[in-house]
């Protein structure tokens, strides 16, 4: 039989589909944390250096220009120490034909023993021009009353400072646009976020917007400079300069690593999937073999029940229980299984009346075998085959529906699920900036799950239906 | 012909029940989760403060402004219903919808600013309409057309493409269809190229053109992406169901005994294939336009369509609960009525069930 199912294309392509997603999932569930919802992806902090917005990184191989990659770098030691001065030396090479979308500066585990330290960083551009982007850090807090020296700040969290963000490099910078020939203001840089465009451009025009600036290609570099006593220290300092490209499926409006997010998203599509999926068909077959063997008033009762179940617009339904009850995981699997078994009490109620008049039935009744006996025994053995079909049948509509729930912002919040990345994709304008790479993958992965389940449906149908195997 | 009436009067009245369960049971949700007694306090609590600023500004004395705010706090109280428990205040809710009063809303509002929830219900209803009946109606009438033809020729190239196409549409979720195609077809061309073949949502566009003609016309801009999304979703099943109906009966005896008297195969297929296929293909596409009332919510929020679909998710988001309600009571309503609409039309085209 299982050759049999192997063989047919549909078989063998849906098993394929769901082989890989059960591995991908196995991987996600050894490799990732369970909270990841919660402790990562819902925690905007944890994404502040990624680039925010920007496509995979293999887009580049698609477009005739050329986008920078994100630029990472740690420097636990100083590059050169003179004296009371140190410096810490960050060598960017673009090569790139359009810009990067920010620049970050962090450090943490600052210590100073006498007055704060004096933290500067300027950047040394290709064509020799250098821009002190800021004098000092006035982020430090100042010695508390009664504290002793070491004084030691930003253990915890690091110091950020966010160059676009940040007043003073934003007048440097302008300052710095205007001796380009650039009429720009600080508002002007501030607001759309020229700083990129300005520290590794060259002017082309004189007009104050992206357009007016040229990719000046070469090598930058970046000094950070501690001025202060001679035991003063920085434990790390990191330079970030964010791509306009990132990973292997870009970023989302917060920085996000949409690839991290579609890969969480793989076991919850079928955990939640498989758990409803077997629940409503679990409940659907019992009710179906009871309704369908005991007959009279039970099975009227039953069948009008599921008659009604089955027919009502469920979608509205759906989206008012959980909104009621609550956005999380819990009721929403609850949910789909209240309106799901129905189905399957019919299906199943059908088969059963063709099982019951058959002669092995009536020689058990006769041979005085109780009722629940002969559904366990003789009932239920040829039903369950087909009842496992209808499982990995239900399934892609628990995916579906859960996803549409997402969509609609009913998800759980703690989870990433595609449904809802999409949902943050439609409302966070993913559409009107063309991020496609942030639309297209949550919704193909949705989609081909349920293909995946819908084709090893249709070729297990014919194998475990025994009104379709007589044919 | 008695025992039909007595038939279909036994259906109708199983309906009503059906109409009044789901009532009860969305009482019982409304009721017993809290969720209308938190709605309505958080109502007698907006309108009280704002009773007492007004007394506040009028100068009174505090006195007498706690006296007055107190007593006006206790007849809103009554009048909101809340001083009985929910059990007691939620039938009449029922009653009343029964009767076809649906009440008036508490935040949403018509385009021309009436809050009943009958006219909420007509300022939208007539746009759901144009989105889903026209969509069903092209969809099913290709369909139904090529399922027609294709049952009779089982196991051709156009029969192996559409089940395959049945299968993805039942994969495919009309609203990432419609993302898509919003995507590709409205916003690509607009960014890379600087035009707009096709609006990214809306019905029409902003502002309306005046002219009648015109205005059609824009309407019918907007509605392309919705139906040819609807299309790509739906053509599929539509086709592989007619022609699986249309299969089933012409495995039957009478067509083979037909097909042995020697009747031409013209005659056949038109008398004893389609006639009783009719019965079932007439419950799929009167049962879709029922549930196409409410079964468009996420794809009339994706094309942004004002359409009952986004009445009843702004109802949801708004904690709109006569709303809500009214609009769950017409759900299941014109699902009711398609059946019993069905029961009749069965009467009709199937003669067996007419002179048993």
């Amino acid at each position: 039989m299982f050759k049999e199912f192997i063989r047919s294309p549909a078989g063998l392509a849906g098993t394929l589909i769901l082989l890989v997603f059960s591995l991908v999932s196995v991987y996600v569930i050894i490799s990732f944390p369970l909270d990841y919802g919660t402790r990562y992806w819902s925690n905007p902090k944890y994404w502040e250096d990624y680039p925010k917005l920007v496509p995979p990184e293999w887009f580049n191989y698609f477009v005739p220009y050329k986008l920078p990659r994100h630029y990472v770098n740690d420097l636990d030691k100083p590059s050169e120490e003179v004296e009371n001065i140190k410096k810490w030396v960050f060598i960017y090479n673009f090569d790139a034909d359009k810009f990067p979308t920010g620049i970050i500066l962090k450090y943490v585990n600052l210590t100073f023993y006498r007055d704060i330290p004096i933290i500067s960083l300027k950047v040394k551009r290709p064509d020799g021009v250098e821009i002190v982007l800021m004098d000092y850090d006035g982020g430090i807090p100042p010695p508390r009353s009664g504290e002793q020296p070491p004084y030691v700040r930003f253990v915890e969290s690091p110091r950020t400072i966010v160059l676009g963000a940040e007043p003073q490099v934003i007048r440097k910078v302008t300052a710095f646009a205007n001796t380009l020939g650039v009429n720009c203001t600080t508002s002007d840089v501030r607001d759309a976020g020229l700083l990129p465009y300005i520290i590794f451009g060259r002017a082309v025009s004189n007009k104050c917007v992206a357009e007016s600036f040229k990719p000046l290609r070469g090598i930058y570099v970046f000094e950070v400079e501690l001025v202060g006593d001679k035991r003063d220290n920085i434990g790390l300092v990191r330079l970030v300069i964010q791509g306009a490209v990132y990973g292997a499926m870009g970023t989302d409006y917060l920085g996000r690593d949409l690839a991290q997010g579609l890969l969480f998203g793989f076991p919850v599509a079928l955990f939640i999937g498989g758990v409803v999926a077997m629940l409503a068909t679990l409940i659907g077959v019992t009710l179906g073999i009871v309704s369908g063997y005991i007959g009279g008033r039970v099975d009227e009762a039953v069948q009008r029940f599921a008659d009604v179940m089955n027919n009502l617009p469920t979608l509205p339904l759906l989206i008012l229980f959980v909104f009621v009850l609550g956005r999380s995981l819990f009721n929403i699997i609850f949910v789909l299984v209240l309106f799901g078994w129905a189905g399957v009490t019919i299906i199943v109620r059908s088969m059963v009346l063709s099982i019951k008049s058959s002669q092995f039935v009536e020689a058990a009744k006769l041979a005085g075998a109780g009722r629940l006996w002969i559904m366990r025994k003789h009932i239920l053995p040829p039903v369950l085959p087909y009842s496992f079909a209808l499982i990995i049948f239900n399934i892609p509509g628990a995916i579906l529906s859960e996803a549409g729930l997402s969509f609609l912002g009913l998800g759980d919040p703690s989870i990433p699920t595609w449904g809802q990345i999409l949902q943050q994709a439609f409302d966070n304008g993913a559409l009107q900036n063309f991020a496609w790479w942030w639309i297209l993958p949550p919704g193909f992965l949705i989609v081909l799950t349920a293909v995946g389940f819908v084709l090893v449906f249709f070729a297990l149908e014919p194998l475990v239906n025994p009104r379709l195997k007589r044919q | 012909m008695a025992s039909l009436v007595k038939t279909l009067i036994v259906k109708a009245i199983t309906l009503v029940i059906v109409l009044i369960g789901v009532l009860v049971l969305l009482a019982v949700i409304l009721g017993a989760t809290g969720l209308s007694d938190k709605l309505l306090k958080s109502i007698l609590v907006a309108e009280v403060q704002e009773y007492k600023q007004q007394l506040i500004r009028q100068g009174f004395d505090p006195a007498y402004i706690e006296k007055a705010v107190a007593e006006y706090n206790k007849t809103r109280a009554e009048a909101l219903g809340l001083d009985k428990p929910w059990f007691v205040r939620l039938p009449q809710l029922i009653q009343r919808l029964l009767l076809l009063d649906l009440g008036t809303s508490r935040t949403l509002q018509s385009s021309w600013g009436s809050n009943r929830i009958s006219d909420l219900i007509l300022d939208r209803l007539p746009n759901t309409i144009i989105l889903t009946t026209t969509g069903i109606s092209l969809t099913a009438l290709v369909g139904i057309w090529l399922g027609l033809y294709i049952g009779s020729n089982v196991g051709s190239r156009a029969d192996r493409i559409i089940s395959i196409l049945s299968a993805a549409s039942y994969a495919l979720p009309l609203w990432f269809v419609s993302l898509v195609l919003i995507l590709v077809l409205a916003y690509a061309p607009k960014i890379l190229w600087g035009i707009q073949i096709f609006p990214p949502g809306g019905m029409v566009s902003t502002p309306p053109p005046s002219d009648p003609l015109a205005y059609v016309l824009d309407v019918l801009w907007h509605l392309s992406l919705p139906l040819l999304a609807s299309f790509i979703v739906f053509f599929g099943s539509w086709a592989y169901g007619t022609r699986n109906i249309v299969l089933s009966v012409s495995q039957e005896d009478f067509v083979a005994f037909a097909r042995a008297k020697g009747l031409p195969e013209g005659l056949v297929r038109r008398r004893y294939i389609l006639r009783p296929s009719l019965p079932p293909i007439l419950t799929n596409l009167i049962l879709s336009l029922a549930f196409s009332i409410s079964g468009y919510i996420i794809t009339e929020r994706v094309f942004n369509w004002p359409g009952m679909g986004s009445l009843y998710y702004s109802a949801i988001t708004a904690l709109d609960e006569p709303v809500i309600f009214a609009l769950t009571y017409i759900f299941t309503l014109v699902y009711i009525i398609a059946r019993f609409i069905l029961e009749i039309l069965y009467v009709i085209v199937d003669p067996r069930i007419r002179l048993t």
